[in-house]
């Protein structure tokens, strides 16, 4: 499998061919590289997965590029390719490509769009390391080669000062995250004396021991690292507590947030959850935390976005809201309707997030939904293409997402009635906080300036043909997966493999239980969209009325967000900060600058008065050899 | 009255070692510390030699002729630094040559 | 045994001769003298002996050849950095190649000695061409007082080695090694006592010109005082060979009975005094080269750790995998030193590279890549080393060592890294403005890129160690 190299190593030329670029102006030798590398990628990747998906049963194949070090800590730089990251290669190169041929619209006109591709290459690269890597060192080298272009992309507009703010946001919530990734790793190495996926799973899998006993914490060793890898997911995949960098990390180029904060980076902790399944499936109190931290973030960012007036803020909340779902499905121990819903959301988030892109275009940067409205004439093709992703989103058969989400209603209504009526409301509220968007954008009047009714005009075509292909794939992508009344599951199907089986547990509901879901869900994103049909045909004036139907002071806490921002500075980064202050006040800067000044200072001291003994003095060095040659003899012998 | 024999030779070239070395560790003119280490090397090569006589074997004295030859190579090279420091300093005092220190 | 085994010192000695002869016919004719010498090294690397058991006086084992690629790499790498500095002193250059081939020599026969009397030699024809090269800068004060104190504690330290070689020699009457081990392990008519403390000298001897704690003190005078590219070689094929033929005379002296816990002791002690004194004395430095000579003495206890083992068939891989990195980290940081600074007759200080970083973004990358592996952090070869170097402690049970080892290589990494904050730190006032030789900047990046490209991939150098050296 020489291919799986060409894939990852392609976005990773493009990214250095486009840094030395970056220094000269030739801005089509940048757009040619990126394309040609991401393009390049993205045929092979093809090429691979439909050689490999057509064997008959096909077999886990790994590819070892060299071995970093040799046993007994033996650390391989592999590739692992089986249906799981199959699938995630599809989605990382056919969206990851489309979005490269989107910026080169987008971006034309940015000073520094040499530097962009070299990111944007540099983040498709170490993507298909995370997707990609067989062992946990090699996913975590991806994890944080993504976190770092995702640093550097949400800051990539410096001299402005909000995006730098909220790249040192994502970054810093992030590590939190990584932090227990790198736990993980450690209690790995230190138990199985590797870090392949396959090792690690097996030694679990056949040691009954291993499962039953407590390790620490009252947790079993397959629970904790369980619950230190989705404590890592819920950084990385933006879930309570630590999303709250996502909704800032849109200060990055809109086309970013399509691929790396909606599409591929922020799947990477879905993508963890499901490779590590077996850990998950043997610890049945994590699978429970995950199902409500799951529902309640979803939830709570769907309700979030009902309230805001940024369009990119309302689609980053939804994609929070989005994940949620994508967990949900893993807590209820529906690993395939998870990456299911991962593979389908790719499409239209990435639509809806690039369709976006195509407004503020139009609208000249702006991303308030109150100046905009009635775009509907000016811009033909976004209005299409948005509106197909958002019944998609919405729930609308026969779209992707109807089948993805029911699915996971579906296996959710099985586990527990409560948390399957919270997934069906916020399925409502979706449809709600989509269709309130798309109405005021796109219908109405046009509320913006003149100026900018002037500057309204239909993006590029290398910004419409990709919008044109993810509505395609947001349109027909969910008759892959499970169809209701059938047992026909390609994806399902596809991935079986890789989920491991402890007890069968299809969901097999009779006909009227299965017509009665759907019509439920229907129903649901239904009474969303006549609900903002009836509150938006007249403008923004809806929120007002929608604010006296819910009450006043809910509407400020959805609109303040919950205040979970202020929440944090209060409880968490103001304490810290007076905390430190005092210190340092009174402590003089000792504890600021940490022990390490300390040690270092005591060093110094030992070091200072250690070098008087280098006299400098030819005799005294005499001294000190024949001293030197009695020590050891003494040392030795006495 | 006992013949003069090994051991005598023997010892006669430690202790020749001795006043070598303590000269060495004692003196301050650079010239003189590096006679003492020469010193050293000739008590060296008279134990060498003694027990070249013992052993019956000639490796010793092949060895003494080596050291010679060195001897003579380190005291050219020596000579030369002693007046290169001269030349500059206007002193070979060890104790003053302690530019480089700490 | 033919004469063949001999070519690459035949070659180096004959190239020195050409060298001196051509450089009185003219004085203009340096870079061709520099290509002369460049290629000689080339040529001898390449007439390297084939590795065969039956070499008579001569050890000839995949083991001393490696030692010997390295020592020629270090001859390779501070003749390319010498070109510029060469031409700034007084003194002409042609001696100063002819000498540096001849130290080489020296240290190629030193590595295949089997022999007390060729060790002896040896040791003498490097130790005496290395006295007048750290002194090869006559105009400076500081070079000649370097290598006056070198030269002195040298002969001072060459006295106690001939004494321990005559007690050896005395009581066993041999002066092979091989020789020498069957007779003590027969253990006749001998002093063991006698024999223990001139083993002890002997070791002392190797120890000082290794620079370990406590013979160190010579080496941050001479370092910091003697000619800067060629501390490049100083600071490490001396120090590779002395630690080879450590590795050979270890198994001799172990014949002796009932000292092998006395042996292991006086390792264990000089290592531990080594990393300890080293890495502390490094810390306050304001010199570089002089912070650099006492990193080098944390190295060679680094380097003896796996020693301690006196586990004759393995001991020897890691010290071969570490000391292929600190040749090449080590002397390309000189080197760079040399080309950053530009002049050789003021000390060094650290903080007069404030702001190299944007002034010479290629010398001070690689200067940063080189100290990154000096530290000893991934991705980088200095981190290999390391790695088998502790790795190796931990598998045959020195995790005190281990221990020590990592903590004092914590203490490393503030006063290297200090001077990565220093090359990035802006300062637009500084003195250093001379441009230096393109050479000494290629010869280093190479060096920074492959410590980078080994980090990435050990195995391209490490398989072959771990098979061939014993």
């Amino acid at each position: 499998m020489t291919s799986l190299i060409a894939i990852v190593l392609l976005p990773f030329l493009g990214a250095v061919v486009n840094g030395i670029l970056s220094f000269s102006n030739s801005k089509r030798a940048v757009t040619f590289t990126a394309l040609a590398t991401t393009g390049g990628s993205l045929v092979i990747a093809l090429y691979t997965i439909w050689r490999y998906l057509t064997e008959l049963s096909p077999q886990p194949i790994e590819y070892v590029l060299y071995k970093w070090l040799e046993k007994p800590l033996e650390i391989q730089i592999s590739f692992l390719l089986d249906p799981l990251s199959a699938i995630m290669l599809f989605v990382v190169t056919f969206v990851g490509f489309f979005i490269h041929l989107y910026s080169t619209g987008y971006m034309s006109d940015d000073e520094g769009y040499g530097r962009y591709f070299a990111y944007l290459n540099l983040f498709m690269g170490m993507m298909l390391l995370l997707i990609l890597g067989s062992n946990l060192l090699v996913t975590f080298i991806g994890w944080e080669g993504v976190g770092l272009c995702s640093y550097l992309l949400i800051g990539f507009y410096y001299k402005q000062d909000e995006p730098p703010r909220a790249s040192m946001k994502a970054f810093v919530v992030n590590r939190i995250g990584d932090f227990a990734f790198l736990i993980a790793i450690f209690i790995s190495f230190a138990h199985f004396a590797t870090l392949e996926y396959r090792e690690i799973l097996n030694a679990i899998a056949t040691n009954q021991q291993l499962q039953d006993t407590v390790y620490i914490f009252g947790l079993t060793l397959p629970a904790l690292l369980a619950l230190l890898l989705f404590i890592a997911a819920t950084g990385k995949s933006a879930q309570l507590p630590l999303y709250v960098w996502l909704p800032d990390a849109m200060a990055g180029p809109t086309p970013v947030s399509a691929l790396i904060h909606a599409a591929t980076m922020v799947t990477a902790g879905v993508y963890l959850l499901t490779r590590t399944n077996l850990l998950f499936q043997l610890s049945p109190n994590i699978l429970k935390l995950v199902t409500l931290i799951s529902v309640a973030t979803a939830f709570m960012a769907a309700s979030i976005a009902i309230a805001q007036r940024d369009i990119k803020k309302v689609l980053a909340y939804s994609t929070v809201s989005q994940l949620g779902y994508m967990f949900l499905a893993a807590g209820v121990g529906a690993f395939v309707v998870s990456i299911f819903h991962l593979f389908t959301h790719a499409f239209f988030k990435a639509l809806l997030f690039l369709g976006s892109g195509s407004v503020i275009h139009a609208m000249e940067g702006e991303q308030d939904i109150y100046k905009m409205g009635g775009l509907k004439q000016h811009l033909p093709h976004t209005y299409i293409t948005f509106l197909i992703g958002t019944l998609a989103i919405a729930g609308f058969p026969p779209l992707a997402g109807f089948f993805s989400k029911d699915a996971i209603l579906a296996y959710t209504y099985d586990h527990s009635k409560a948390i399957y009526f919270i997934g069906l409301i916020t399925a409502g509220l979706t449809s709600f906080y989509m269709f309130r968007m798309f109405i005021l954008t796109f219908h109405g009047e046009f509320r913006g300036t003149e100026e900018q009714r002037k500057h309204l005009h239909e993006s590029p075509p290398s910004m419409t043909l990709p919008l044109w292909i993810l509505a395609i794939g947001s349109a027909f992508v969910g008759f892959i997966g499970k169809i209701p009344f059938t047992h026909y599951d390609l994806f399902g199907k596809i991935l079986s493999p890789v989920i491991v089986k402890l007890e069968e547990k299809a969901v097999h509901h009779d006909v009227l239980h299965e017509v009665l879901l759907i019509t439920l869900s229907v129903v649901a994103a239904l009474l969303g969209l006549v609900a903002a049909k009836v509150l938006y045909s007249q403008g923004p004036t809806g929120d007002e009325r929608l604010k006296s139907i819910i009450t006043a002071p809910l509407y400020t806490l959805l609109k303040g967000k919950y205040f979970v921002d202020e929440l944090y500075t209060f409880v968490i980064v103001t304490p810290l900060r007076t905390t430190a202050n005092i210190l340092w006040r009174f402590v003089d800067q000792l504890i600021i600058d940490g022990t390490l000044h300390l040690a270092a200072g005591i060093v110094q001291l030992i070091s200072a008065l250690g070098s008087f003994t280098t006299t400098g003095n030819l005799r005294n060095y005499m001294l000190y050899f024949v001293i030197g040659i009695i020590l050891l003899i003494a040392y030795t012998v006495g | 009255m006992s013949v003069v024999g090994f051991s005598h030779y023997f010892f006669l070239g430690l202790i020749l070692f001795s006043i070598g070395a303590l000269g060495a560790l004692t003196r301050r003119n650079g010239i003189t510390i590096f006679l003492s280490i020469e010193l050293m090397l000739n008590s060296v090569n008279l134990i060498l030699v003694s027990y070249a006589s013992t052993n019956g074997n000639l490796a010793g004295q092949i060895l003494v002729f080596f050291m010679f030859a060195i001897a003579a190579a380190e005291a050219a090279v020596g000579l030369a630094f002693f007046i290169a420091i001269y030349k500059h300093r206007r002193t070979i005092n060890i104790d003053r040559l302690t530019f480089l220190r700490w | 045994m033919t004469v063949s085994i001999l070519a690459p010192e035949i070659i180096l000695s004959l190239a020195g001769i050409v060298v001196l002869l051509l450089s009185t016919i003219s004085s203009k004719i340096k870079n061709l003298l520099f290509f002369i010498s460049t290629t000689a090294a080339g040529a001898a690397l390449y007439f390297l002996p084939f590795p065969t058991r039956t070499a008579g006086h001569l050890e000839i084992s995949h083991t001393t050849k490696f030692f010997s690629i390295l020592t020629i790499i270090a001859l390779i790498i501070t003749l390319l950095g010498s070109i510029e500095y060469t031409s700034k002193i007084n003194s002409p250059p042609g001696e100063y190649i002819a000498i540096l081939l001849w130290a080489t020599v020296g240290i190629l026969l030193f590595l295949k000695a089997r022999d007390f009397i060729l060790l002896f030699v040896a040791l003498e024809l490097f130790s005496i061409c290395l006295y007048i090269l750290v002194g090869y800068n006559t105009d400076s004060p500081l070079s000649i007082e370097g290598a006056l104190k070198y030269f002195l504690m040298g002969a001072f330290a060459s006295a106690f080695l001939s004494l321990g070689i005559a007690f050896i020699y005395g009581e066993t009457s041999f002066t092979r090694f091989q020789q020498i081990s069957h007779a003590l392990a027969r253990n006749g008519n001998m002093n063991a006592e006698l024999i223990y403390i001139a083993t002890v000298l002997i070791l002392s001897v190797l120890f000082f010109k290794l620079a370990a704690a406590p013979f160190h003190s010579w080496s941050p005078d001479t370092y910091q005082g003697g000619v800067t590219p060629f501390i490049a070689f100083l600071s490490t094929a001396p120090k590779a060979a002395v630690l080879l033929v450590l590795i050979k005379f270890l198994p001799v002296i172990l014949s002796l009975p009932n000292v092998t816990e006395y042996y292991r002791r006086i390792i264990e002690l000089v290592a531990i005094l080594s990393i300890v004194i080293g890495n502390v004395l490094a810390f306050q430095q304001l010199d570089i080269k002089r912070m650099l000579a006492y990193s080098g003495i944390a190295h060679v206890g680094y380097m003896l750790i796996p020693l301690v083992t006196l586990d004759l068939k393995s001991y020897a891989a890691p010290v071969a995998v570490y000391s292929l990195a600190y040749i090449i980290m080590n002397s390309a940081a000189f080197i760079l030193v040399d080309y950053i600074f530009q002049n050789d007759n003021k000390p060094h200080l650290i903080e007069e590279l404030a702001g190299i970083g944007y002034k010479y973004p290629l010398a001070a990358f690689s200067l940063t890549v080189l100290l990154i592996s000096l530290t000893g952090l991934p991705p980088t070869l200095g981190f290999i080393g390391k790695y088998f170097v502790f790795l190796y402690a931990l598998a045959n049970g020195l995790l005190h060592l281990a221990i020590i080892g990592i903590v004092f290589s914590l203490v490393g990494a503030g006063y290297y890294l200090r001077v990565i904050y220093f090359l990035y730190m802006k300062q637009d006032d500084h003195q250093l403005s001379q441009k230096g030789n393109p050479f000494s900047l290629l010869v280093s990046s190479i060096c920074a890129l492959f410590v980078i490209v080994l980090g990435i991939y050990p195995s391209l150098v490490t398989d072959w160690i771990v098979m061939n050296i014993r």
